[in-house]
């Protein structure tokens, strides 16, 4: 089948490199380090933001505190109206997990459907699941909480992992059609002269070329998961089951006294877990991908 | 094999028949179960922060103990992402068995027929009216029929910086104070902070301090039978006064009071753009973390009249939902959180002013800090305080977000102030008609 | 070797040109009659999911488009009267001009900054898992409500920003306050937020094969013509896709707006994004017939510009997965 040669530069070849790249690789660094001061400075002041009291916090426009503390970080430890941050992290990670797995597992084998089978009504359904990403989510809210309704799932998480399960975030499932796209139909061809069918040519040739696909499906469907606040809220009510997101917003209410530097502490604390999965996963979105085998 | 299609196809259009005949079949009503005897579970809403959640959490608890056969599934979020989630719960099927209504919306939901009313409760004796005040009670009354009760009373004041207001040797504001007297403040204030800082945010654009102008000269915003209670003139009247403290500085000008709404962190007092600030007297305690307690004092409103223009308020509406399958056992928790001594001790100020006189008394002297600043406010001020506007007709949500829109096209000089104050009362007119 | 580009496909949809040998495209019967059955086994999840939860929802919005529904009695079918207020409501039209304004603005320069740094980011670096971390860091922030308040921080009058320009000589005066410049407030923290088509740019060109640089090296190609003649036609289909979800996502913005303005889409309106005032309509003035009536007017406009994108893409879209 083909070969999948991985291609990095040898240590050897990058330590003998001459004088010119290496000025060069050292210009580069300044530029992307300079560039990243520009934009991680709102970062940089969120971050400062929480360790300022919260006297501070509205009227100090410095990013670094005049009065260090770690009192805000203390009291989201606390606990947040009575939920405690291990709970609603607990929560915010089996969610999102869940919504990883549903989606890579369900939009690869739509996307290779669309992507490489024919079938008639293939035209149709590509247009009527992109369609599926131009209507703006709120008003099918209504009719999709009935339909939970109806199944008796409200206030489980059944709401918020079901349908990755279902592909029905059309985003992935177009991400992947093209990338599939990018793979030599030449690949399939030599697979179904060794006698394979759709379903072996899948499982041997198509995903394992998906990798870049793949990963980048599972860094967003997890930083996406993480983050989508409203669907969150229409279908959780047991506050045992509340996400990061969800107690975080509770930190500012208008209509009583609100705690901006827990808020922001609790922020922090709510990106740090995306940020760890994707320092992680970035990594597998290595150099080169396939086809060098098609020489021989 | 293209026949294959179709019963896909039929497949998918019979679903989304039946999803469209649940859709609508939904929202018309579910049948009443009997009251049962024997365990029963409700869900209890609210709106509020983390404090105030933790708090009612502890109230609840008290309740179920009390109650062993009754068990409280309880909910919150803040205001902005309850009011989505209530609706789409109601339209949805799903509406908690108590939950709380904000102030603009209470007759909308009475008229829809979300409510149930509580009258028989009162009358049986569930819900204890006996030491709730009678403004307390009027609050949730709709044509004589109690379809709610409020949690609790709070009033709109001024709220100022002392420090600030000293240090510019502005005199400080308080009964008797008019509108000339905040300009010539505005005049120091300004001077004593190279025109940085206002003396006061620019309250034009906001129609709760509108409604305070009005009661101030007799008026009301909305009468007793949900007809507009004012004028054109009276809207060009206040206008023309915002427009005038804005003119000679006392207010903010139009690009920063765009950016000042509800929220604490837009507020131009607790970021120090203005000195002072029309708000909720019981957002004292938010002021005071964000400023330091020693830089929030509350004052009466400027007046040129003999009347206040403060009221002290419901904050909120508790009702039953009128799909409730144990309405009793819901009324029976809202009688709890209102009239428990112990609840109210463990809930204090966190609502507003309690309800239950009894209870307020009781915790009256063990209050501190932002909480015991608006006690003390309301005991002196008491006097002067006018009977609560009537509540807003059904229709009346969106007029606070138009009318602050109305306001900004005239601070902006994009239309007249005439041409908007005529457009303004038709557009609330035909709102709420 | 040169790599031109191919002879464009129809769109992504239609089947690709296949040598004469093969059967046309029209009658899947023939041959592997096994594949248009397993195409169906691999769509089962995607059609359990697009007939339980995604038709059923979009026809009833449709159908409530033509009501009168304040979501507490059932809807009230009125016609088409809910899209001939939209016609004459100012509010409608100025969301229409803020958004608009908006994607021409905000879509290309977010694929711009995104496709830099991807190409900045691409060479195997040490560091560069760091780098890779530290550019996505925005976009990690999302929508959250602290980075509201940072932005509304920065950007205020005297804020920041403001006096960072002052120094240059650009005097701004407020910027979120100004109802000039307050969309653009906005434009800059959608660019700022990047790290979305930065990774799928990164991962689409992890997937161009090393030789064809070898190939294009080997023939003697600069740097520029590298990136024109071989990266551009191989990044195409990436390209592609992260246009068309972009300005789908521009016409849909909305939590950067509401979260900023307060949900007002203010000052005056100016930021008052088409799916904010959508939201508005939908839960505050309890008008879900007109909000639903918006959605479907939002939904046809996107698909038409979506489709002209699509056409487009026969010109300058290449598949290499697809060539003869």
């Amino acid at each position: 089948m083909a070969t999948i040669i991985e291609r990095r530069p040898p240590r050897a070849a990058q330590r003998a490199k001459t004088g010119r790249s290496r000025v060069a690789s050292i210009v580069w660094h300044v530029f992307c380090l300079a560039l990243l001061a520009l934009l991680l400075y709102p970062v940089a002041w969120l971050l400062g933001s929480s360790f300022k009291p919260g006297t501070e916090i509205l009227t100090n426009m410095n990013v670094l505190p005049d009065a260090f503390t770690f009192d805000n970080y203390a009291t989201v430890f606390e606990g947040v109206g009575g939920l405690s941050f291990w709970t609603m992290l607990g929560n915010s990670l089996l969610i999102s997990t869940l919504a990883v797995v549903g989606n890579v597992f369900s939009c690869t084998l739509a996307a290779y459907a669309f992507a490489r089978l024919r079938f008639r009504m293939r035209a149709p359904f590509f247009a009527f699941m992109l369609v599926t990403i131009m209507l703006p989510m709120h008003v099918v809210l209504i009719p999709q909480f009935i339909i939970f309704q109806q199944l008796g799932m409200i206030g489980t998480f059944l709401p918020l992992v079901l349908p990755k399960f279902l592909a029905t975030e059309a985003f992935f499932v177009f991400l992947i059609v093209q990338f599939i796209k990018g793979i030599p139909r030449e690949l399939d061809e030599a697979a179904t002269i060794d006698g394979a069918g759709p379903y072996r040519t899948f499982g041997y040739v198509i995903f394992p070329l998906l990798t870049p696909a793949l990963i980048t499906t599972t860094i967003f469907s997890f930083i996406w998961s993480w983050d989508d606040f409203f669907s969150q809220l229409i279908y959780l009510n047991n506050p045992d089951t509340y996400t990061l997101q969800l107690g975080l917003r509770l930190f500012v209410d208008q209509t009583s006294a609100s705690s901006f530097g827990p808020m922001f502490a609790m922020s922090v604390l709510a990106i740090l877990p995306v940020v760890i999965f994707f320092a992680v996963f970035q990594r597998y979105l290595v150099d080169g991908v396939a086809t060098s085998g098609l020489k021989g | 094999m293209p026949r294959r299609t179709r019963p896909g196809v039929i497949a998918l259009a019979g679903i989304a028949a039946l999803t469209l005949v649940g859709a609508t079949a939904c929202s018309s009503g579910s049948t009443e179960d009997a009251e049962e005897s024997g365990p029963v579970t409700i869900s209890f809403t609210w709106w509020g922060n983390d404090e105030r959640a933790a708090l009612t959490e502890q109230a609840i608890d008290l309740f179920e103990e009390a109650n062993p056969d009754i068990t409280v599934k309880s909910s919150f979020s803040t205001i902005d992402a309850y009011i989505p989630k209530l609706a789409t719960q109601i339209a949805g099927g799903g509406a908690p068995d108590l939950f709380l209504i904000p102030m603009e919306s209470v007759r909308e939901y009475s008229s829809k027929n979300a409510l149930t009313p509580l009258t028989d409760y009162i009358d049986d004796g569930t819900i204890r009216t006996e030491d709730i005040t009678e403004e307390a009670l009027k609050v949730g009354t709709i044509d004589d029929t109690v379809m709610g009760l409020t949690l609790g009373l709070a009033n709109n004041a001024m709220v100022y910086n002392p420090t600030v207001w000293a240090a510019a040797g502005a005199e400080a504001p308080g009964a008797g104070f008019t509108w000339d007297d905040l300009k010539a403040a505005g005049e120091k204030i300004r001077a004593a902070s190279d025109g940085k800082t206002a003396a006061l945010s620019d309250p034009g654009g906001q129609i709760a301090y509108f409604e305070m102008y009005l009661l101030q000269n007799g008026k009301h915003l909305f009468t007793e039978d949900g007809e507009v209670g004012f004028t054109e003139k009276d809207l060009a009247d206040w206008w023309t006064l915002a427009g005038e403290l804005r003119e000679d500085g006392t207010t903010t000008d139009a690009e920063t009071t765009s950016t000042i709404d509800q929220s604490m962190q837009n507020s131009g007092l607790a970021r120090g753009i203005s000195a002072a600030e029309f708000s909720a007297a019981s957002l004292t305690g938010a002021y005071s973390d964000t400023l330091g307690a020693e830089n929030i004092a509350i004052a009466p409103f400027p007046t040129d009249t003999d009347e206040s223009g403060m009221t002290l308020n419901g904050t909120n509406v508790a009702a039953v939902s009128s799909k409730s399958k144990h309405p009793e056992a819901a009324a029976k928790l809202l009688d709890f959180i209102i009239n428990d001594e112990e609840a109210g001790k463990i809930l204090g100020l966190s609502r507003g002013i309690p309800t239950n006189s009894a209870t307020y008394e009781a915790i009256s002297p063990t209050l501190e800090g932002g909480n015991k600043t608006v006690s003390d406010f309301v005991s002196e001020y008491q006097d002067t305080f006018q009977p609560p506007a009537p509540l807003a007709p059904a229709g009346a949500s969106t007029i606070p977000a138009d009318f602050t829109l109305a306001y900004e096209q005239i601070i902006f000089g994009q239309t007249e102030l005439k041409d908007a104050a005529k457009a303004t009362v038709a557009s609330i007119t035909s709102a709420i008609s | 070797m040169t790599v031109a580009v191919d002879r464009p496909t129809d769109s992504a949809l239609t089947a690709p040109a296949q040598p004469p040998a093969k059967a046309p495209r029209r009658r899947p019967r023939t041959g592997r009659t096994g594949k248009n059955g397993a195409a169906y086994v691999f769509l089962t999840p995607w059609l359990i999911g697009a007939a339980l939860l995604t038709v059923g929802p979009m026809i009833a919005s449709l159908y409530l488009s033509f009501t009168d529904y304040d979501l507490f009695s059932a809807p009230e079918f009125i016609g088409i009267a809910n899209y001939q207020r939209m016609v004459e409501d100012p509010r409608f039209w100025s969301a229409v001009g803020v958004t608009l304004n908006y994607v021409l603005v905000a879509a290309p320069l977010k694929l711009l900054a995104a496709l830099a740094i991807a190409l900045l980011l691409n060479k195997a670096r040490r560091g560069q898992g760091f780098y890779r971390s530290a550019f996505y860091a925005p976009s990690l922030l999302g929508a959250s409500v602290a980075v509201a308040l940072v932005w509304r921080t920065l950007f205020a009058n005297d804020g920041v920003v403001d006096n960072g320009l002052s120094t240059v000589g650009i005097d701004g005066g407020g910027w979120i306050s100004n109802p000039k410049l307050s969309l653009y407030v906005l434009v800059i923290l959608a660019i700022w937020q990047f790290g979305a088509p930065m990774v799928i740019f990164l991962a689409g060109l992890k997937q161009i094969p090393q030789d064809l640089y070898d190939a294009s090296a080997v023939d003697g190609a600069g740097k520029l013509r590298t990136f024109w003649s071989v990266t551009v036609p191989m990044l195409s289909p990436v390209i592609f896709f992260n246009l068309v979800l972009e300005v789908i996502n521009a016409f849909q913005a909305f939590t950067a707006s509401y979260i900023i303005s307060g949900g007002r889409g203010g000052p005056i309106d100016s930021t008052l994004f088409f799916t904010l005032y959508l939201y508005d309509r939908a839960f505050t003035a309890f008008d879900m017939g007109y909000a639903s009536a918006m959605a479907w007017v939002l939904l046809v406009a996107i698909g038409i510009v979506t489709a002209l994108i699509f056409r487009s893409s026969r010109a300058w879209v290449f598949y290499s997965g697809e060539e003869k």
